[in-house]
Order: C-alpha cells, then structure tokens, then sequence
C-alpha cells in the first residue's frame, strides 16, 4: 500500500475522534481545524517513522496530544484564552433541543481541568481502552485507572456546578 | 458513577463530523478530471475508428477527392484532440505521485495552464477547423439534388447553425468550464498553500508532553 493511500485511510478513521480531541483543547472551530490539519500533516511527515509496532490510530492520537499541549503552551501566552473566557463563541446549531448547547457546556467544562486531565478524560470519552490510552499518553496502565477516577469525578463536579449556575 | 455516564452521554450526542469538504474535493477532482480526459481520449479513438472504417467500407466510385480530405482532416483533427486529452489524463495521473505538496501545486498549475490555454485558444480552432472539414463533405451529401439553390441554401444554413451553435451553447459551455477550472483550481491552491505553509514550521513527533 502507498504513503497516500495509508495516509487517506487513516485520515478517514481518526478525523472525528482527533477532531473531537482538539476541539477540547480549541473553543473556535476555526482553531480546532488548524490543530487537526497540523496533526495530519505532522502524520504525513513522520510517516515514515511510524513502525507498525502500535495502531495508526493510537500514533495519530499521540501527533494530536502533542500539538494540542504545544497549542495550549502558545495559547497561554496571549492576554485572553479563547477556551477560558469565552465558551459560548461557537454558535449553537440547535438551541431548541439543547443538544449542541449541552455539548458546548461540556466542552467548556473539559476545559477547566488541567492540560494532561483533558486528554485522558478525552480518550476515556472516545471509549478507548486503558492499554491504548497508556500507549497515547505514556503513562502506565494502573496509573491511569486511578488518574481517570478522580478526573471522572472532578468533570462530573465542574459539570453540576456550572449546571446549578 | 452515575453522573459521568450522562457525560459520556452527551459526548455521544456530538454528531459524527465528516472532514472538510475541501480536503473531499482535492481527492475527488482529480479523479473526475481524469475521468473525463480518460473517456474523452477513448470516445474520439472510437470515432476515428468508426470514420475510418465508414470511409474505408464506402464504395470507392462514389468517393471525391473533396469528402476524401474531408475525411483525413476531420480523423486528423479528432486524433490531436484525442492527443491533447490523452496528455490531460497523464498530467492529473502524475499528481497522485506521493510528493511534497508545493511539487503537487507546481503539477497542478501546469495542468492548470495547460488546460486553459486549451479551452480558450485550442477549442475554438478545432471547432473551426472541424466545421471547415464537414463543409468539404458537403458537396458529396447535396450531390443528389438537382438545383443549385438548394445546395446554397442548404450550405448557408448549415453554416448559420453552425455559427449560432458557436455563439449560443459552446460559448456558454466554454465559459462554464473556464468558471469551474478557476474555482477548482483556486480552492486547491488555497489548501495546497495552507498545507505547504504549515508544513514549513512542522516540528516532529514530541514524546516530552507526558
């Protein structure tokens, strides 16, 4: 199989799960493509360095947690953090069932936890098992049970505070 | 942990997003260009078959010199044609060659041009030169009416739907090709730019986050 042809395939697997992940890093949707077009890319280049020895998936995953973070680090620097200060400026496609709006609040509540929390709540999220995400993030399989427990609890807090607001 | 689930519910709810329709389209205009250039090459093959086996099987008294020419030149008109088709498809061909993308936008723009200069200079002269063939082959279809009148009359009609046919339909035909072609072309120099822009400043795959 050629470079493009992998690549197309993989593209085509990890678009919405690398764009949800980056969308809890980005409130524009305009920044979330930038992240997500700099993670394809970054794939693209390193190609050639991928061994087959995880999937292309988890691979890819990890491109997007490093641009992501790299993304925050940049974006901490600016006077106002979009993600932090402005959650409602993405229009809700739907208002009249709520929907868009409750996964905008939930958005906006990933938002609060720290860098490293997001993407692991993220992948939890993504219903990936512990042993790819201890692939993604490096971090060793009994670590992550118990990160996620308390980032669980921790998001379902944030979440009902701002609900009762 | 009840609460979280209604949260993994929500995740849930986000509908599947597709990619952007302008990283569908990069894929898919190539393959339709080259589509079209592929059938177009094959379908003028096939006519110059056909015309030439139609010339071939006419009986050899009721042949002129006129329709003779008017034959060879109209095969050799649609064979450059053909040529000029088959080079199209090898041109797209070529770009789906695992290359950086500023090679793939140098490609593209000589497709680009190549196609452009073919729409507005070549197309016209080849409807021309076309219809100046068929025009040789006129005297051998009126030869079987009697008055000369008719002949002339039937000529200048010809021409009249000719000229009509080149300023109604196949000028509109032209310039919406030429639109489509400058869209196209405008919004994959544009993704092309960005993706080559970025690639610029890529760093390599950090392991250092975690």
């Amino acid at each position: 199989m050629s470079k493009s042809v992998s690549f197309e395939k993989a593209y085509q697997e990890c678009y919405p799960s690398i764009r949800r992940l980056c969308r809890s890093y980005a409130a524009d949707p305009e920044e979330a493509e930038d992240l997500i077009q700099e993670t394809f890319i970054s794939a693209w280049e390193n190609w050639h360095r991928f061994r087959q020895e995880s999937r292309v998936s988890t691979w890819i995953y990890r491109i997007a947690v490093n641009v992501c973070l790299t993304y925050l680090r940049k974006s901490r620097k600016k006077p106002v953090s979009r993600l932090e200060n402005s959650p409602e400026s993405e229009v809700i496609s739907n208002p009249e069932d709520g929907t868009e709006e409750q996964i905008q609040h939930l958005y906006h509540c990933i938002g609060q936890l720290r860098p490293a929390d997001r993407i692991l709540i993220t992948l939890v999220l993504e219903e990936l098992p512990y042993l790819e995400i201890s692939a993604i993030t490096g971090i060793k399989e009994n670590t992550i049970a118990v990160r996620i427990h308390r980032i669980k609890k921790e998001l379902t807090e944030i979440y009902q505070r701002h609900e009762r607001i | 942990m009840k609460e979280f689930n209604t949260l993994a519910a929500i995740w849930k709810l986000q509908p599947v997003q597709k990619e952007p329709k302008e990283f569908k389209k990069i894929r898919s205009v190539r393959s339709l260009l080259k589509k079209r250039a592929f059938w177009s090459c094959a379908g003028l093959i096939s006519l110059i078959i056909w015309i030439g086996w139609i010339g071939l099987v006419s009986p050899k008294n009721q042949v002129t010199g006129f329709s003779l020419a008017s034959i060879v030149l109209i095969m050799l008109i649609l064979l450059i044609q053909a040529a000029f088709s088959a080079f199209s498809y090898f041109q797209l061909a070529q770009m789906h060659e695992d290359g950086k993308p500023s090679e793939e936008l140098q490609k593209w723009n000589a497709y680009y041009k190549h196609r452009t200069s073919y729409l507005k200079n070549v197309s016209p002269l080849f409807f021309f030169l076309l219809n100046g063939a068929f025009l040789l082959y006129l005297p051998e279809v009126l030869k079987s009416y009697p008055n000369d009148y008719y002949k002339v009359g039937f000529s200048l009609i010809y021409l009249l739907c000719m000229g009509l046919a080149w300023f109604g339909p196949a000028k509109v035909y032209l310039k919406k090709e030429l639109d489509n072609l400058e869209e196209i072309s405008s919004n994959l120099k544009t993704i092309f730019q960005q993706w080559y822009s970025l690639l610029e400043g890529t760093s390599s795959v950090d392991d250092s986050n975690f």
